[in-house]
């Protein structure tokens, strides 16, 4: 592969970690440093792309009705849509500060801000993966696979952990979520990514891997959970 | 509730966010996105027994929505959103961005022409492979490829202010 063939592959889809095309990238600092503007804007993609959906009723339901058909409007209809949409601009104005975003969405979008998490394969050493659980008051128990990625991050106003661990089937994100709840399991499938959050003895433990992955969240999230202990 | 209603929900109920995104890429209007999400439900629950395979669920309800998008075109001639007037800031879908730099991607995004905009949207926000994308799109997987490099060529361009040259 030549450097013209790595970039077009890159453009094409920057997470193809190819073995060519990674011994290219190992040799040419220039196509390295294209790979990592890829990627960085992809997360600036993936980030603009997740914009909040409003709620859409599913039909079928018992309050659900069908679209109405829709026809030309006339002046008068035309000005009283004016003074709704006046209104609704008023309200849209003050729900700019209020967040609203689900977790699992939240979860999701965070993944957006370290795109190059998934790319990692070494093995960080476990007093590395313990310093990074130890700003949230968490630890880890034998039990769990080895870890390529460990950070402490941002999210919803708190700093919580985030792991990479590599499963036979591929990579797969934990996310330990000590302040947040769930009822009861929450599968979601969205923004290119499948998982679950489930429960835990704190809050909650949210487990994705990219959709087209095999790995099967739900035993990630058994795993993490018996796994993980909290310090206070 | 119905066996049948149980099992529509818990197809489309963790898509539906995702379906709206993907209508509002592909028509680059709010209110046009709703349109297109609302009818592609309802033709999917209508038609729910087509759906033989629920792994197919996704692909199976983005068809329906690219189908739907198509057939508002053509029959209503879709006003064109013209970038220009696209308020982004006003747009309550797209007004609450993060920040002013999330606004400016999205902008980038729309102004990209619909044939690269929608096999992106389809990688990066659906996670689609060029092979998945090349079949939704009835396209060469080459031809996706071409598409998707010349999309973040553009993107980087505007996006990160770098050029080909500068690589």
């Amino acid at each position: 592969m030549n450097c013209s063939d790595v970039r077009f592959a890159l453009a094409a889809d920057p997470s193809d970690a190819g073995a060519e095309l990674a011994a290219h990238l190992d040799s040419c600092a220039t196509c390295a440093a294209y790979a990592r503007d890829m990627l960085l804007l992809d997360g600036k993609l993936r980030q603009a792309m997740q914009m909040p959906a409003p709620e859409i009723a599913l039909p079928g339901g018992p309050h659900a009705v069908a679209p109405a058909p829709r026809r030309w409007p006339g002046v008068r209809q035309l000005a009283l849509a004016a003074s709704i949409a006046g209104v609704a601009l008023l309200v849209g104005v003050l729900w700019i500060g209020v967040p609203r975003q689900s977790l699992a969405s939240a979860v999701v979008g965070h993944m957006a801000h370290e795109p190059g998490a998934w790319l990692r394969q070494d093995v960080l050493p476990a007093t590395a993966v313990a310093t990074v659980l130890a700003r949230s008051r968490v630890a880890l128990r034998d039990g769990m696979p080895a870890v390529s990625y460990a950070s402490s991050c941002w999210f919803r106003g708190r700093h919580v952990p985030h792991l990479v661990v590599r499963m036979p089937d591929g990579p797969v994100t934990v996310m330990v979520l000590p302040h947040d709840e769930v009822a009861g399991r929450v599968a979601f499938d969205e923004g290119g990514y499948r998982g679950v959050i489930v429960p835990a003895p704190r809050g909650a433990i949210a487990v994705l891997a990219r959709e087209a992955s095999e790995v099967d969240a739900d035993a990630v999230a058994d795993m993490a959970r018996a796994a993980i202990s909290y310090l206070d | 509730m119905d066996s049948r209603r149980r099992r529509f929900e818990r197809l489309c109920e963790p898509l539906r966010a995702d379906l709206y995104r993907f209508a509002f890429w592909l028509a680059r209007d709010p209110s046009v996105a709703q349109d297109i999400v609302q009818e592609t439900l309802l033709r999917a629950w209508r038609s729910l027994e087509a759906l033989t395979d629920d792994r197919a669920v996704k692909p199976w309800l983005l068809t329906i929505a690219r189908r739907e998008h198509a057939r508002l075109h053509e029959r209503k001639r879709l006003v064109t959103v013209d970038l220009d007037d696209l308020a982004v800031a006003e747009d309550p879908a797209l007004g609450r961005s993060d920040d002013h730099e999330t606004a400016d991607v999205r902008a980038a995004i729309l102004a990209l022409p619909d044939e690269y905009r929608e096999p992106l949207v389809l990688q990066v926000l659906m996670g689609y492979s060029t092979d998945e994308i090349a079949a939704q799109l009835g396209l060469t997987n080459g031809a996706v490829q071409t598409r998707l490099c010349r999309a973040r060529q553009r993107l980087r361009a505007v996006v990160l202010g770098r050029t080909e040259e500068e690589t």
